[in-house]
């Protein structure tokens, strides 16, 4: 059952994620976007990892993904008249980095990983207590860093785009 | 399961890659980027799974937090952008050229 919904839910992520990449259009893209997270969401909680999907939903679907909607509608943002392309040379070599990292993570690190990781899977689901427990004990000077951090981006977010902006 | 989750967090990442990579619009750009940082917590995930250890799990929280941090900077920055030059394609934003 739990294996049958993994495969769904992992094709509907990788259609999502295709139509991410195929459309122009911002608004539709970013509605691909949180179709991704969404079924993300659901493949952490299959992994056992529920408390991180709850936070993918709330926090990324719900605020991050929201914030980038509400830019889109802000300004109007449509799939430019002239399609801004890139340029041929620029377009060849990013198709062919991109194949070259498919091809190196598939075959270099893929067999790597198969020798070194256990994939039998089913490891032990956390509770949110272990979670807390480790976030606050050994990555509390991470977590305090990340709390400055966000404080930083709050302000400067507001000082950047404040309208009469001299 | 693992493994699937594994290829899945590639596939999304060279998806990311790809937009990064072809599109020029900038906050298509955004939307690739956020498709690569999802792809790296999916991998997090599925490793800390199969390690059975939860510090993976940590990293993804981690990694949530900057990159809701670095989209409020960069969609501030971009606004002011586009406000200034009426475009959003990445290609006419060259003023920091020589």
């Amino acid at each position: 059952m739990a294996t049958a919904l993994f495969f769904a839910f992992a094709a509907l992520a990788l259609v999502f994620g295709i139509l991410v990449a195929a459309l122009r259009h911002p608004l539709y893209a970013a509605l691909s976007l949180v179709g991704v997270i969404g079924c993300l969401s659901v493949l952490f909680y299959l992994l056992g990892a529920p408390f991180l999907a709850m936070v993918q939903l709330i926090v990324y679907a719900g605020a991050t993904l929201v914030l980038i909607l509400f830019v889109i509608m802000l300004l109007g943002l449509r799939s430019e008249p002239r399609a801004p392309e890139a340029h041929p040379v620029q377009k060849g070599l990013g198709l062919l980095l991109c194949l070259n990292m498919l091809l190196f993570f598939l075959l270099g690190a893929g067999t790597l990983v198969r020798k070194t990781v256990p994939m039998t899977g089913g490891g032990a689901r956390s509770g949110v207590e272990d979670l807390g427990r480790l976030l606050f004990s050994r990555y509390l000077l991470p977590f305090e860093a990340v709390s400055l951090l966000l404080l930083a981006a709050a302000v400067g977010a507001f000082l950047l785009a404040r309208r009469e902006w001299k | 399961m693992i493994f699937l989750a594994l290829l899945l967090g590639l596939l999304l990442f060279v998806l990311g890659l790809a937009v990064v990579m072809l599109r020029r619009s900038a906050i298509l750009l955004f939307l690739g980027i956020e498709l690569m940082l999802n792809a790296a917590n999916l991998t997090f995930v599925a490793f800390s799974s199969a390690n059975g250890a939860l510090d993976g799990q940590i990293a993804v929280i981690f990694t949530i937090a900057i990159a809701s941090a670095e989209v409020g900077v960069g969609l501030a920055i971009f606004i002011v952008l586009f406000r200034r030059f009426k475009t959003q394609s990445v290609d006419d934003l060259r003023i920091l050229r020589w």
